[in-house]
């Protein structure tokens, strides 16, 4: 059975409809990438799936189960969402902010199992030494590793990841989406929305290309973002790499570059 | 942290009842603390008796109560808008159980039946929090409801302006004034039993939603989706707010920056979790107004000064200082 499901997704924003008849499905362990350019409906996706953006038409299950059917911390406990550029508006220290992803346990979790979960998730984001600090005062790649480490304690099945590579330096967008690929392998399924195409392609283990809110193909990297797909959603042209087993897209140009 | 904050509710908890006694002990007729402990209970001698239950303590439950309801409204409003200077008065509800009162004043009912005035504040307390219950019902903002609060408060205060400015009897105008600008005197225990309930009632429910507060710190989005219920939320804190501050007024008059100063004097110590900050800023506002009240009733004057005057003149100054030192005061 796949982790979530979702059928003939619609969703209006005031008079705009930003998602149309949008079905996807996915699974346990999978990262699932969604690229498009700007206002396709990428973000929206990731709100109306968390509940946060009203469908107009259409069903999100989630492991076979209606999600409007379970209550709110069920919903909670089931997904975990990070939305683009996520704020901290009053100083937190780390551990108080990873110790927030155990809201959805509240009352059925004990204290003990709380701290583990806390604790466990500070040490896979190499933040045990950074626990009392204020997370503010850390610098941009580290705040990101300290919203991931909430998602983890939160053991959460399925995560919905905006953009978290938007404003990190190069080492630490790897540094991210290898912990997000980590947290595929444990049994996560991850919805991930990227703009950089190359590392879409290399983080994912399919990609859902958007375009005017609706879905235009979704399938593994190298059919997603064939050339004539390239030109017709992005207006660019891929660089790729020809390896043994599967080509890879190395960056983009632009079209009229030979 | 853990112990500094535990040692802080254990001192809270200690500072407010020598306050406490010290309030009971204290006054123009000198009593010791057994006759006066003996006079509270009911056994001691008549005057003791009567000076403890119908003077000093109704001024001791209505400063506990007043207080707790401006520090735990202050924390949860500022929580709630994630803005530093927001104030219970915000709300709005101050403004319109002022008004209530000074309604009553003009038309002169108040002169009939002591209990009037508060009874004219708590109908304006009650009316301003339907008015916002209404629209958070309706699904407003957090933003919209506090400007609808901010709209309500210049209506009820403007409304007060022009009821005072059509009154003819200029030292009728001049008792108003003077009874708006806070202050527990002779106050009975019928008036603590007309707001201590309401106001308890209001804190009450701002503990009820503190935890949920906190994970406003990430954001509505991220709150939403850790499975807060905004419109829940929003409700409980405006609702406890203005059933924790208004029926105060109704009784008290306004008392200013004890909402604003106590969540501020606190964070540097306990952190910015409202969690924590809404049932400590509790306890510390029954402090803060209590320590404000035992000023007012010894400084040797002519006339006893006015509370609401001695918070703002001593809480100002102490916001002052408080953000001159902590630079990264947060928010």
């Amino acid at each position: 059975m796949s982790l979530l499901t979702l059928t003939a997704l619609s969703a209006r924003l005031g008079q705009r409809a930003v998602l149309e008849a949008l079905s996807l499905s996915l699974q346990a362990g999978e990262v699932l990438g969604v690229v498009g350019p700007n206002g396709a409906g990428k973000s929206s996706l990731l709100r109306a799936i968390a509940g946060l953006l009203p469908l107009q038409h259409g069903e999100v299950r989630f492991a076979g189960q209606a999600l409007s059917t379970l209550d709110r911390q069920a919903r909670a406990r089931a997904l975990g969402y990070l939305p683009q550029n996520p704020q901290i508006l009053w100083p937190l220290t780390v551990r108080e902010l990873v110790a927030l992803g155990r809201r959805p346990h509240a009352g059925l979790a004990t204290a003990a199992a709380d701290a583990a979960a806390i604790d466990a998730a500070l040490e896979a984001f190499e933040l045990t030494g950074f626990a009392a600090r204020p997370a503010r005062a850390l610098s941009g790649g580290e705040q990101m590793r300290v919203h991931l480490a909430r998602l983890h304690a939160g053991q959460h099945a399925l995560l919905l990841v905006d953009e978290p590579t938007a404003a990190l330096d190069p080492r630490a967008q790897l540094q991210v989406l290898t912990a997000l690929r980590g947290l595929a392998a444990a049994g996560c399924g991850v919805l991930l929305v990227l703009h950089d195409l190359a590392l879409a392609a290399r983080y994912c283990d399919r990609l859902l290309v958007l375009a005017d809110g609706h879905a235009v193909v979704c399938d593994s990297p190298a059919v997603a973002l064939s050339d004539a797909r390239l030109a017709a959603v992005f207006g660019v042209r891929g660089i790729w790499q020809q390896t043994a087993q599967n080509p890879r897209l190395l960056g983009i140009t632009t079209l009229e570059s030979a | 942290m853990r112990l500094t904050r535990r040692h802080l509710v254990g001192g809270l908890l200690i500072v407010l009842l020598l306050l406490a006694l010290t309030s009971l002990g204290l006054g123009p007729v000198p009593i010791s603390p057994a006759r006066a402990l003996a006079g509270l209970w009911g056994t001691g001698d008549r005057e003791a008796v009567l000076i403890l239950r119908e003077v000093r303590l109704p001024r001791l439950l209505l400063a506990l109560a007043i207080g707790a309801g401006l520090g735990a409204a202050g924390a949860a409003l500022q929580a709630l808008l994630r803005n530093p200077l927001a104030d219970p008065g915000l709300t709005g509800v101050s403004a319109t159980a002022a008004l209530g009162a000074v309604l009553v004043f003009y038309l002169g009912a108040g002169s009939g039946y002591a209990l009037a005035l508060p009874l004219g504040g708590l109908a304006g307390a009650l009316l301003g929090t339907l008015c916002l219950l209404g629209l958070a019902h309706r699904g407003a903002s957090s933003f919209s409801l506090i400007l609808a609060g901010v709209a309500l408060g210049s209506l009820a205060s403007a409304a007060s302006s022009l009821v005072l400015s059509l009154v003819d009897n200029p030292y009728a105008a001049f008792e108003i004034v003077f009874w708006l600008m806070g202050s527990l005197a002779d106050r009975s225990l019928t008036h603590a039993a007309l707001a201590v309930p309401f106001t308890l009632a209001g804190v009450a429910l701002l503990w009820r939603a503190a935890p949920a507060l906190d994970t406003l710190a990430l954001g509505e989005d991220i709150a939403a989706s850790l499975g807060t219920d905004l419109p829940r939320l929003r409700t409980l804190v405006v609702a406890g707010a203005a059933l924790a501050v208004g029926p105060g007024v109704a009784v008290a008059g306004l008392i200013g920056f004890v909402g604003l100063l106590v969540p501020h004097a606190l964070r540097p110590v306990v952190g910015h979790r409202p969690s924590v900050l809404v049932p400590l800023s509790a306890l510390g506002g029954a402090a803060v107004t209590l320590l404000a009240d035992l000023v007012c009733r010894l400084l040797p004057a002519g006339g006893e000064p006015k509370l609401g005057v001695i918070t703002a003149l001593v809480g100002a100054p102490f916001l002052l200082v408080l953000l001159w030192r902590v630079r990264d005061s947060g928010l």
